[in-house]
């Protein structure tokens, strides 16, 4: 990575940077690049982070295409495993929640919507956590971040457990938020196409979540 | 002229780009590319298909950056240019949009490295039009045609060129990601 890059996250699969500036741009950018995973086989591995960071960066322009708020990409280099894009001024929504001073109404009802756009345009993606969101401090415009673990499904059930997934987020970050979490979901369900068949199958994916914690 | 670092590839040394507009010699300039006339030492794009210098500096970033790491698909740094403008794997398509063509009178200069006011007179030498800044690019935007070559065609995406721009990146940075 050049000298003028600052690491400001290094998680379990990739690194994230900051560039500033960034091509006249003196907000810079965010440079992520994923590293391998040394128990992998080799080839297999280039090619799974390969795919993996051809993947993210496709989700992420899908769903700006479609009207969502995801940084914008700038250089995208599969063989370095690098995806520059746009670095958002803002805040990760958890900080925001925690802090307690915004209006969670608000909050909600921007986060069923950017969900069900995404789920129309039938991104999934993999890991909604309130650090995977965040406010733009100029406009406060919902942003989606880390498209990681993102991929392209039609089917209720992937929907439903993304939905399931950013629920248990709530409950484990944010304790005593679930009426916001309920108002996330009827936000969720006046602005998806399709929300139905996704709705009841959460409802499934509760119930297999519940009966596996009583187990465990 | 207006000078540029890029940050990933210092070494490059700096980039110079020029806006020419009132360009009355594009068959010739056309016809110099075609004969692969390396004294015609620029990359040379329609100004029409340009929002902001940040998409040119995006075009060439994405050349540098290819041409670094062993990957240009045209060959000549000056030609990866103006094939990095373009959204589709499709060259000779790409060449013929973003860069000259015989009605050009809105060209953009690109060159890279060199001694500015060297470089400055040879282009003017060159082109033969009115070099203004590159803050005029939007006067010869055509959004029109940037939509449809772009793919942006969508009732939800608008005009304005803030909306506009992160999805041009996009669909620039996403050419060649399979
Ligand atoms: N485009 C961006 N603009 C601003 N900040 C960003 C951006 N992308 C990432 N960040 C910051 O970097 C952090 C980590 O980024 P990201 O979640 O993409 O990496 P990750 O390694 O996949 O993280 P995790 O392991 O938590 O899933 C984010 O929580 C955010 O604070």
């Amino acid at each position: 990575m050049i000298d003028s890059a600052v690491l400001i996250k290094q998680g379990a699969e990739a690194r994230v940077y900051e560039l500033k500036p960034f091509l006249t741009n003196p907000n810079g950018c965010i440079v992520k690049e994923r590293f391998s995973k040394t128990y992998r086989h080799p080839v297999l591995d280039k090619q799974l982070t390969h795919r993996r960071v051809s993947q993210e960066a496709r989700c992420l322009f899908r769903c700006r295409k479609a009207g969502i708020d995801t940084p914008a990409l700038y250089l995208v280099d599969p063989e370095a495993a690098t995806i520059y894009m746009e670095r958002i001024l803002g805040r990760i929504l958890k900080d925001i929640i925690i802090e307690g001073k915004a209006d969670t109404d608000v909050l909600a009802d921007a986060i069923g919507a950017a969900l069900a756009k995404m789920h129309d345009v039938d991104v999934v993606h993999g890991d909604l956590t309130t650090s995977n969101l965040m406010l733009r401090d100029n406009n406060a415009s919902l942003v989606i971040i880390d498209f990681g673990l993102s991929y392209v499904s039609k089917l209720p059930e992937d929907k439903a457990v993304d939905l399931y997934v950013l629920e248990r987020a709530f409950s484990s970050t944010h304790p005593q938020t679930e009426a916001l979490f309920e108002r996330i979901l009827t936000s969720y369900k006046t602005h998806c196409k399709q929300a139905k068949p996704t709705l009841s199958k959460l409802e499934e994916v509760r119930l297999r979540g519940r009966k596996r914690s009583m187990l465990g | 002229m207006e000078s540029f670092q890029l940050e990933l590839h210092p070494e490059r040394g700096p980039i110079y780009i020029s806006l020419f507009k009132n360009v009355k010699n594009a068959v010739e300039l056309r016809q110099r590319l075609l004969d692969q006339d390396a004294s015609l030492a620029w990359a040379l794009v329609n100004a029409s298909l340009v929002v902001n210098t940040f998409q040119i500096l995006l075009a060439i970033n994405k050349a540098i950056h290819k041409e670094v790491t062993g990957k240009l698909k045209t060959h000549k740094i000056n030609s990866e240019i103006v094939y990095d403008f373009s959204s589709t794997n499709n060259i000779s398509q790409s060449l013929r949009r973003y860069g000259v063509s015989d009605d050009s009178t809105a060209l953009i200069a690109i060159a890279i490295g060199g001694n500015p006011g060297d470089i400055e007179k040879a282009m003017q030498a060159d082109i033969h039009g009115e070099l203004v800044p590159l803050s005029s690019i939007p006067e010869f935007s055509d959004i029109k045609l940037i939509r449809k070559y772009y793919q942006l065609n969508d009732n939800n995406i608008s005009d304005n060129i803030d909306e506009l721009m992160p999805l041009i990146a996009g669909a620039m940075a996403l050419k060649e990601i399979k």
